[in-house]
Formats: structure tokens, sequence, C-alpha cells
């Protein structure tokens, strides 16, 4: 194959994929999203204002509160 | 001393791919610890520089720690069902999100950049291969809002490999592209500034509790599991055994990131890990508050054992807070508190690493400290300085606290995050599919996972019961 012939094979490829990927995530997710189960879990997600795709605990919205009663139990800067 | 780029040399000569002239340099390790340690102190002065007059240690005031001016400068794309134009926009505040957007890949150039100057590479050269990196950090970053995939915990490293692959098996490293693939440099730089968040203070937020679930379960997990990949499975590569091993003992993908480094693994073998966490996690996340609701199992108990075991930190979150409130909040002080294990551990892979299992590897005979000195990624050292550093600040008082929160959340986190993504992308594009494909079909990594899951699934849950339950019950 020339190379000429080979570089547009590599772009078509890409091209393919970015197709492919925008497929999914413009079409079949959107759909998915509306399945009631997945839907539901969305919804409580929101509610609660949970970032589910979180790394670490500095990537939720807020940082960890403790529950009170340990709150209670352990003082972190005694004064 | 060696003059070629090796991660044990102070400095590396370094074949510039323009122009082909030999430039002398730092090696890519010291370069990540000045722009990483920089990076840092700027934010930390910035943060101080803006620190309320009043109520500067009310944490219910200030629940993000003290304002950082230097948020306004890097932000990610907010989450979008149907059209990505949405996530230009965060629903919450209604603020327009794209010059912060653009701003954050800014910082990717510069960062970039400065590591390629460091490195004694002709720098000018990284920036159309720096713009287009940043623009698929960008795309990454869209794919992993979409509120699906964001609310099933499938983080942005997946879908920057992705992007990487694709780039990489299709068009391929192109001439102009190839001096800005310093995937290390980004990956290590996020590293050390990933040390800024790893908190040990934040051990003690649970106390005994806490302690037991996160020091006693994770390193028997870790270590048992490591050696079953290694002595049992047979898996031919050690680094893969301990990837795998702390992030599904410590904290899923960052804790890979943090060990793949400290143990030098490969790009394939940091991806597989990653891709078994967060396909275990997703399960995790879906299947474990049912059992625990079918098991009757008390709320605070239920949540240690979510946030002692599931991998991610927004699953842990997310699983928990459909159990209630309180679950919630145990899970993710729980998880919080193993977080927080990264830095020694990765410290302690480290060590390890470079005097004993490399040593037996290639049996060299000189002296044990120099070869440990030698083979030691020193990077680590500046995690776990900034680590330090923070750590103890953040001990001063409640005032301080927040002065590491606000740091940490209005800059230091974000931009974390967008060097990792970037990173990502970096390995995706060299990396290739063929190399994944003898590890995926052997199976072992995956009995490895399961196996060593199930362990700190029956572990967690007996500690959990026995303090969150028992000893230190509500």
């Amino acid at each position: 194959m020339s190379p000429i012939k080979r570089a547009e094979h590599k772009w078509f490829y890409l091209a393919f994929w970015a197709a492919a990927v925008s497929a999914v995530w413009l079409l079949l997710l959107p759909r998915l999203g509306r399945l009631e189960n997945v839907a539901e879990h969305l919804d409580l997600m929101e509610s609660r204002n949970v970032r589910a795709g979180a790394m670490y605990y500095t990537d939720l919205e807020e940082i960890p509160v403790r529950p009170q009663w340990i709150e209670k139990e352990i003082q972190l800067w005694p004064e | 001393m060696s003059l070629t780029p090796s991660s044990s040399s102070d400095t590396a000569t370094i074949l510039d791919s323009t122009d082909g002239s030999k430039k002398r340099g730092w090696h890519e390790d010291y370069a990540a610890m000045l722009v990483g340690g920089l990076l840092v102190f700027l934010s930390l002065c910035i943060t101080w520089s803006g620190r309320p007059s009043e109520d500067a240690g009310n944490r219910k005031a200030f629940p993000k720690g003290w304002p950082n001016e230097l948020s306004k400068s890097i932000e990610k794309p907010q989450a979008w069902m149907a059209n990505p134009i949405e996530g230009l926009n965060n629903a919450k505040s209604k603020k327009d999100v794209t010059l912060p957007i653009l701003l954050a890949m800014g910082w990717v150039v510069l960062v970039g950049m400065a590591g390629s100057l460091l490195m004694g590479r002709a720098f000018w050269w990284f920036l159309p291969g720096g713009l287009f990196l940043a623009a698929l950090t960008c795309i990454a970053y869209f794919l992993s809002a979409q509120k699906v995939i964001e609310s099933y915990n499938l983080e942005y490293p997946l879908w920057a490999l992705m992007v990487g692959l694709i780039i990489g098996n299709t068009v391929g490293e192109m001439p102009w592209l190839k001096p800005a693939l310093v995937g290390e440099y980004f990956i290590k730089t996020g590293l050390v500034l990933f040390g800024a968040e790893v908190l040990f203070s934040r051990l003690l937020e649970l106390g005994l509790p806490g302690l037991l679930t996160a020091w006693v379960v994770t390193p028997i997990v870790l270590i048992s599991t490591y050696l079953f990949g290694v002595y049992v499975l047979r898996i031919p590569s050690r680094a893969l055994c301990m990837t795998i091993s702390a992030d599904m003992s410590v904290c899923g993908v960052s804790a890979a990131i943090a060990t793949a480094g400290a143990c030098k693994a490969k790009k394939e073998e940091l991806s597989l890990a990653i891709g078994l966490s967060l396909f275990f996690t997703v399960i995790m996340m879906v299947t474990m508050p049912p059992i625990i609701r079918w098991l009757e199992l008390d709320s605070v108990v239920g949540g240690a054992w979510i946030g002692g075991t599931i991998d991610a930190t927004g699953a842990v979150v997310a699983a928990g807070e459909s159990l209630g409130k309180e679950a919630g909040e145990v899970a993710a002080t729980v998880k919080m508190i193993q977080n927080s294990m990264i830095g020694l551990i990765a410290f302690g892979v480290a060590v390890y690493w470079a005097g004993w299992v490399e040593k037996s590897e290639k049996k060299v005979e000189i002296s044990l400290g120099y070869e440990v000195w030698r083979r030691f990624p020193k990077f680590i050292i500046g995690f776990f300085l900034v680590s330090v550093l923070c750590s103890f600040i953040f001990t001063l008082g409640p005032e301080e606290s927040l002065w590491v929160d606000g740091s940490n959340k209005g800059f230091i986190g974000p931009l974390r995050g967008w060097l990792f993504c970037v990173g990502f992308i970096c390995m995706g594009i060299q990396t290739n599919f063929r190399q994944l494909a003898p590890m995926l079909i052997s199976g072992r990594p995956m009995t490895m996972y399961v196996l060593g899951q199930i362990l700190n699934l029956v572990l967690t849950l007996t500690v959990a019961s026995l303090t969150f339950g028992w000893l230190f019950k509500k």
C-alpha cells in the first residue's frame, strides 16, 4: 500500500472511532439515563449532592464531615 | 554518571527530537519536584493572602476551606446529559465555566513548557503538541462528565486512556506531537501536587475505630494480595501485582497512580490496574447497599464496610448515601482515612522496590545505601515532603486546616486532575493495544484482584463490626 493510501486509512480509522464515541455519548448514554433504574440513581445522586465521579476526597463537592456523635467523642483541636 | 535518560541519573542528556542537538537538562523527577513544589507554595500563599477576617476557623462558614483566588483560573467541564454544551455551565452556581476551562488548558501547557525547559528540551517545540494534548484532555473530561458515566464512577483516567489509545492506534505519534509527549513528567508533577492532599492528620478523624479499619486491614490485604500474586499465581511482573494490590486495598485509581510511580510499573500495567479497579468499583457500588440491607447490618457498620472496601471515593459516597445520611458520612470518612495512607504506602513501596526487588532481580554488588538511592524514584521524596508539610500546617489548628483545604479544593486538586488526565492521554498515545492483550487473556490479574477483594470484604466487615458495632458503638 502506498504511503498516501496508508495515511488516508489512518484518518479514516480515526474518523470511524470519533463517530462511534459520539454515537455512544450523544445517543446511547442519554437514552440509558432515561431508564427507570438509572434515572432513579441519577436523581438520588443529584438530590444528595454527590459527585460520584470523584477520584479523591478533595474532588467531592464538600470535604466529608464526621457524624455528629463522633464529633462529640473526638476533638481534633482541644481548646 | 550515566548520561542517558534513566530514572537513576541526576541529570540526563536528552536527544532533542526536533533538531537533533544534545541538550543537558534535569531528570523529569527533579523537574516534577520543582514545578510541583512551586505550585503548592504559590497556592498556599494566594490562599493565605485571601484569608477571611472573620470566622476564619469555622468549618461551617467555609465548608470548602478558605477562598482561593486561583480557583477562578481552573475548572473542569460540569455534568451534562444529552448536550455537551451543558457542561460549560455550572447548574448550581449558574456560572459559565468556559473561561476557567480554557485557563486550565493554559495551566497544562504552562506546566508542560516549564518541564520541557528544565529537562533541557527546546520548550517552544512543546507548544503545538501541548495545545493539542490540552484539547484532548478537555475532550476526555467532557466524556467523563456525562451524567450516566459520572454517576457510576467511571473516572476520567479511563476516558483519557481511551482517547489516547484511539489517537495512538490510528494516526499515531505525529512528529509535531512527540516533543509534548512527556506523560511521565505530567503524572509525576501531578503526584507531587497530590502530596498536598494526602494529609496524615486526617487519620485521626475517626479515632481508634478509623485507625483500626484503615491501618490494620489495608496493609494486611495489600501485602497478602501482592504475595499471592507473586508466589501463588506467579504473575511475572511484581510491579503489576503491587499496583493492583494497592488500588484494590487502598483507594483505587489514585493509589494505583502513586504506587505505579513508586514501583516503576509499565504504562500498560497501570492501565490494566485502573481498568480492573473501575470495573469492580461499579459492580460493588451497585451491589453492596442491597447486600447490606439484606444482611440487616447497622447503617454505621455498613457505611464503614463500604468505605473500607469500595476502591473509589466517589463510588463510596454514592453507595454510602444510598444507605442513608449517616452511613454516607461514615463511609466517606473511612475512605478519607484510607486515602491518607497513600503517602506512607507509596514511600514504603519505593524503599522496598529500590532496596530489595530491583536488587534481587539484577544482583548488583554495590553498597546497599547507594543502590537504594540510585534506584529510588526521587519525585516520591517531593510527594512525601509536600504531604508532610501540608499535614503539619493542617494540625496547627482549625484555621490552618481550612487554609490547607482551601488551597487544595480551590487549585491543587483541580490542577492535579488536569495533569493526571493529560498524563493518561500521553500514556494512551504511546500504548499499543497488542501490549495489553496478553495480560488480559491470562486472566491471572483479575483472579488476583477478585480473591484480594474477597479477603478485603471479610476482614473489613469483621473489623468494622468489632469497632463501629461494639467497641465504639453509637
